[in-house]
Order: C-alpha cells, then structure tokens, then sequence
C-alpha cells in the first residue's frame, strides 16, 4: 500500500453503439482500425490500466426491423484487440466474452493466444445474455434462466482456468472439466501467456452477478456512483471476504462519462452538447417506444410525453424482449410525472435517464472529484467511457491525468508490464 | 505466380517479423494452419485469426490466410472474426476451413462423439454458406450516417438471413460491416482435413502439384490453382527454385504454397533465399498498398454481394 493514499485505476471502454453520437463530427468510423488506435493509444499514454471493449452480438432492432438511429457495426473483440497488441506497448486489452453463447476451449484458446501475443495484457469481461432474440445468431439458440446463466458463467470461467493452469509451468496440458453444463476434458493446445490466466472483469449487478463477482472476478465493472457506488463497494468488500479473498483482489470501477471546460460553466456547456449529440430526437423517441410499445413517431420530441397508457400487449415479434406491461405502465407513470414536475419535452427527459452521473468541470474540479471518490471508498477507480473515438479521450489525458498525478493519487509511469501487474495484483498460476 | 508461404511452428515471438520479411521478399500471402487438438507445432497452435490479426498492422500487402475449423465454432462469430481481420487489414484476409478430425477434438467440446464424415462435411459446406450470406447481410453502402434525418444506418441495406438449413439455424444480419473484399478469400485443399465442399465456391485452392490438371478441369477459371510444395531438408534454395520453376513452366498450376522442412530456420531460408531466386524471374503482380488480396491473386476487387440475389429470390 502507497502512503500518499490510495492510488487510482483508470480504464477507458471503447464508445458503444447504443447513442447518436456518431453525429458529432468528430466520431470516426467504428469498422476503422485507426479509430480504436488513435483511442487506445490516447489511453496508454494515459498511463490506462487497460481498454475494453463492449460486446452486442445482435444489431438493435425496433419496432420489427433494424435500428436505424444509433452506431452500429462492431467489430470482433479479440481480433482487434490482437491487432492493438501490435501497435501497442503496456495498455491491458480486455475484450467481452459472452459466456452464454461460446465454448470455453475456443475462448481460452483465444484469450491464451491474445495474451502471448500481447505479452501478458489480456484480460476478460464475462457476460451473459438472457434473451432469445440474441440467441437466434447462435447455434445452442434460445436463452438460460437466470440462475443457470450464472452457473454457466461460473462454469466458464473454472473451465478457461482449468485449460490455462494445465499448461502453465511447461505443464503436459491434460484438462479435464466435468459439471452439469460443460464435460470436457484433453490436452490444451496453448501454452500459458505470461500471466497465466488472463483477468477477469465482470459487470453483472444482480444477487447472482454480485456473488459471481467477489468469488471470480479481479474488477468489477459497475453502474453505480455516489451514495449508490459507496453502498455497492460495501457489498461488493463483505462478499469478496466471506469467499475468502482478500479485499484488494476485487477492484471496483465505474463505468463514467466526463465533460471539461475551462470554466464549470463551459464543461457544464460541453456536457449539455454532448448529451445533445447522443441523444437524438429520433433516438429520444426510440427509447420512449421501448417503453409504449407502440409508434410515437408522430410525436414532438421536444413536446410533453403522450398522455396515453402503453400498449398492454404489443406483438412480441416487433417487441423483442419488451418489459411486461405493468412494469411499463409504472415507468410511464413516473416519467410523465418526472417531467411534468421539472417541465421537460421527451427529449429532455431521456436526456436525463441516460445521463448517468458525468464528471462535469475544469480539469482540476474533475481530478479533485475522482480523487475525493476513490479515498473516501466509493471505488478503486474508474472505466472512462469517452464520447466518441479516436479523440474522444485527448482532453482528460492532456489536462486531468497531470491533475489526478499533482495529487498523487494516479500513477506518473507504468510499473510493471502485465495487465495484472497495472491492476497491483500477483500473478496468478 | 503465386507464392504463399505456411507459417506455422516459427514461434509466437518471431510470427510478426517473418511475416514482414515474407511481404518484403514478395511472397503474396502467408498461411497459418489450426487444429483443436495438440500437433507436431512445438510452440503450440494459436487460434489462426487471433494470430494473423497482430501480424496485420505490421504488414501492408502480404494476404493473411487462417485456416477455421467449422465443426465446433459459430458461424456468426467466424464470419464476424473474419470480417474483422479483412477490416483491419484492409482487405487482405482469406480463410481455410477444416473440419475437425479426432476424437481429441471433439472431447474439447462435449462428450459427443466426432460426427462421421459425411456429417462433418454437409455441415462445413453449410457452414461456408452461411458466413458467407452473413457477409452479404450489409450491403457495401449500409452505413449513410445521414445527420439530417438522424440516421446513421440505412435499414434497406440491412438484412436478417434467416437461414434455416440442417445445421444451423440462423437469422443475423451481422454485426459488422460488410468486408472491403466483399468475401475474404475462400481456400481449400489439400487433403481431407481441409474440408472438400470448400471446393465449390473455393477463389484459391491448394493441391498436390500432380493433380492439378484433374481440379483444374473441376473447377471455374476465376480460381487459382496453387501446387501443394514440402521444402525438402536435404534441399538447397537453387534446387527448390529450379524445381517449382519447371513445374511452373507446365503451365498446371498458377503457383505454389510451399511448406517449408520442419527444421529451425526454414521459414528464413525460404523467405531469403528461395523467393528472391524465383521472384527475380516472376515478379510478384502487385504490392501496392491498399491493394486487396483479391487483387492480389488476379481476381475482382470485390466478391459480388448475393444481398439482391437473395432478395429476387424471396420475392418469387
């Protein structure tokens, strides 16, 4: 442990298709590998613990045909990543897995190649996915109950681990796995990368995901700031230490936006433009009909939320996935009263239910606040989510990082070359 | 001619370096084999797409060319890999299928037996077919990032497959945008591991130099037929040299794709010292940046897109 109090991790995660954003100028083409490069680099000069990226294994659909408002086109994790592994030095590359949908041989074969290639920066975000739609793109189709999903993930992540460890130390690679949803057994073909098995991030916020995490993972990913964020780094610490792990092996990062300015006012501005970005009035309307059920296309997006109920039974094949009815009624409910109360237009108000918390000021407000969060407990650090790539992430390099080191509460240079090492934690074989 | 050149078994540490020394000396593409079980590759065998894809920023026109084995993976994710590699490379990546050949194999997988071979073979050919109408689910012109009307995607320009075949059960569309050459390159051959069906639809197909006459017969004459070649240990790089060159001069095959001897070095001495001995009598047909491996081989550009095919064809 540092003396001069607990230093940060930063992470950046690559911006996702899930907002307009593609409409701010400066936004490349995602199916550019210059885009995740000029990122990824901006990230590492940041002195970064590592650069994640988000996984949607099926294009947005609504209302029965393919979303037509946000980015979209993604290309495959672990082979950008391995193409960043080159023309990259220390930054970790931590693609999401889906453990729903993949076979643990082929993913600890992947993750043990991207981890020589890279020497010793792979890491891993497990998810798992609980909707059928998605599971159309895949050959097991269908979905897992909850409970299950997590015991597959469990299951996964033992199984990868079970491959890595067989070869680690020149090993003979002999491996065998044998649960109620994987029995595989052989000889791993890979050698261990340098650092073994390969982190693991997870993000899941439910009972189950929660106990997922303090008994596998080494980072959690999560949503939740302020009193939230301090409530759920509590939680998180007790179970990590009822599974008997130490409660530095769990870091806890997450998941923020920034705006910055020269004045607060200014960032308050940028903040306000950039929201205005991703969100769309197309988009607004978008997201209100994910909860009506129905078009609302004739609606003015700047105009009052409609005054009608959602529709109790849309057709689920134009609904995918749509929440029930009673729980979209309660939500109109609350959002029509929300935004009568604080006079918001539709946009307006979804602007506010996807805004998150941002860190919005000069440089040094946003360095002081980060600073505050971490020693106070709240976290461990933070996954950057820019607003756009490649440059989305210059400004907080260039102006908050020098903040955050004056501060002493970030690292002035890389200290080890694995993402383990970054991430302060022994190697694990 | 052509001349492409088996990387496997140099080691993770030198695979980037070879390669560059392969695109320097002329070579058009490089190999990289895949099996799911251990193999005589001493370093052990990386997954093919996740290793060419770090050779691909150090490179600029050398094609890239991983063998896939079909049986246990996903379709969607191999196309998506595969569209990745072709992005990222712009246009250089090509692919191999193979289907799974042992019990070893498939006990990394579950404990269902192998699938015979009829089995194995029907479900690679439908494999191939559904990568394939994946790639075609976005039309070239897909994204429009029109910010008047606030779209950033076209949905006529969008598709869901919805394949229904005897394997798989697939609706897409892709996630990706359709790859710069439309399709990466599809080759196949040589032998039974290298999943025969392949063949149909193949732009690149490796053989025994001694039956290249009968597949030449077989198959289109937009595809390129490449004579299988084992660099011998006992060889010296003037022997290879003048024998390729021979069987060049029978005008059989439209080059080779040489595996070079199990030995230390061999890679390095193919790359140094037989390629430069044959290039000087062949050039290589082009290595201007930006060039696609299609082009490369002396085929279009861009595979043509089977989206209004398909279309027609729903309609009817």
């Amino acid at each position: 442990m540092s003396t001069t109090g607990k230093a940060m991790h930063l992470a950046a995660l690559f911006p996702s298709n899930q907002s307009a954003g593609w409409r701010d100028p400066r936004s490349g083409d995602h199916s550019d590998f210059a885009t995740f490069t000029g990122l990824a680099r901006t990230a590492e000069r940041g002195l970064f613990d590592f650069f994640l990226l988000a996984d949607y294994p099926r294009l947005t659909e609504h209302r029965g045909a393919v979303s037509e408002v946000g980015t979209a086109g993604e290309l495959d994790q672990i082979t950008v990543l391995s193409a960043l592994s080159t023309v990259t030095e220390r930054i970790g590359l931590v693609p999401t897995v889906n453990a729903t949908f993949n076979e643990p041989f082929d993913v600890a074969r992947r993750l043990a190649s991207l981890d020589h290639f890279s020497n010793g920066r792979s890491g891993w975000n497990v998810v798992t996915t609980s909707n059928a739609w998605t599971g159309e793109n895949f050959r097991r189709g269908g979905y897992l109950p909850h409970a299950d999903r997590y015991q597959r993930a469990a299951e996964f992540v033992c199984a990868a681990r079970t491959m890595w460890r067989s070869r680690a130390a020149d090993g003979p690679g002999l491996f065998q796995h044998d649960g109620p949803q994987f029995r595989i057994s052989g000889h791993f073909t890979v050698p261990a990368g340098p650092q073994g098995c390969p982190p693991t991030i997870q993000a899941g916020d439910s009972e189950q995901g929660r106990e997922f995490a303090a008994s596998h993972a080494d980072v959690v990913y999560s949503r939740h700031r302020g009193r939230a964020g301090h409530a759920f780094a509590a939680d998180i610490r007790s179970r990590t230490a009822r599974q008997g792990r130490g409660a530095d092996q769990v870091k806890i990062m997450p998941g923020v936006s920034f705006a910055l300015g020269d004045t607060d006012e200014e960032a308050r501005d940028n903040a306000r433009a950039a929201q205005e970005l991703a969100i769309s009035p197309q988009l607004a309307i978008c997201y209100l009909e994910r909860t009506w059920g129905r078009d609302l296309s004739s609606h003015d997006p700047d105009g009052p939320l409609p005054d009608t109920d959602p529709e109790r039974a849309p057709d689920p094949s134009e609904w995918p996935g749509i929440a029930a009815a009673e729980a979209r009624s309660a939500r109109a409910q609350k959002w029509r009263s929300y935004a009568a109360q604080h006079g918001l237009g539709i946009r307006q108000l979804v602007m506010k239910l996807t805004g998150g918390k941002p860190f919005v000021g000069t440089p040094a407000r946003v360095a002081q606040q980060m600073t505050d969060y971490v020693r106070s407990g709240g976290a461990d650090g933070f996954v950057l989510v820019p607003g756009y790539a490649p440059g989305g992430l210059d400004e907080f390099v260039d102006r908050v990082v020098p903040e955050l080191q004056e501060r002493g509460s970030y690292r002035t240079a890389y200290t080890g070359e694995t993402l383990r090492d970054h991430l302060g934690q022994s190697t694990q074989s | 001619m052509l001349l492409g050149v088996a990387v496997d078994g140099v080691g993770w540490r030198h695979l980037r370096r070879l390669a560059v020394a392969a695109e320097r000396a002329g070579l058009d593409f490089v190999t990289l084999d895949d099996s799911l079980a251990l193999t005589a590759v001493p370093d052990g065998q990386p997954d093919a797409v996740t290793a060419l894809a770090a050779v691909a920023p150090a490179t600029r026109t050398i094609g890239l060319v991983a063998t896939v084995t079909t049986t246990y993976a996903e379709p969607f994710q191999v196309a998506r890999a595969l569209a990745t590699l072709d992005h990222l490379s712009h246009g250089r990546a090509g692919w191999r299928p193979r289907v799974a050949a042992s019990p070893a194999e498939a006990a990394h997988f579950g404990p269902e037996p192998l699938p015979e071979a009829g089995q194995l073979l029907s479900q690679a050919a439908e494999f191939t077919d559904v990568v394939t109408a994946l790639w075609d689910s976005w039309q070239d012109d897909a994204v429009i990032r029109d910010t008047m009307s606030g779209r950033f995607l076209d949905r006529a320009r969008v598709r869901h497959i919805d394949h229904v075949g005897q394997h798989f059960r697939i609706r897409g569309p892709a996630v990706v945008p359709r790859p710069p050459q439309g399709h990466p390159v599809l080759a196949s051959g040589p032998g039974r591991h290298s999943s025969s069906a392949a063949a149909c639809g193949a732009d690149l197909v490796f053989t025994e130099v001694h039956e290249a006459q009968q597949v030449r017969a077989r198959v289109g004459a937009g595809v390129r037929i490449l004579g299988e070649v084992e660099m011998l240990c006992a060889e010296s790089a003037a022997e290879l040299a003048a024998r390729l060159d021979a069987v060049y001069a029978c005008g059989a095959v439209d080059g080779f794709h040489v595996r070079p001897a199990a030995l230390p070095g061999a890679v390095e001495r193919l790359v140094h010292e037989v390629v430069p001995l044959l290039r000087r009598r062949h050039p290589a047909r082009s290595g201007t940046p930006g060039g696609s491996l299609r082009e490369r081989l002396g085929l279009p550009a861009r595979a043509p897109s089977g989206f209004p095919l398909r279309k027609a064809s729903a309609s009817r």
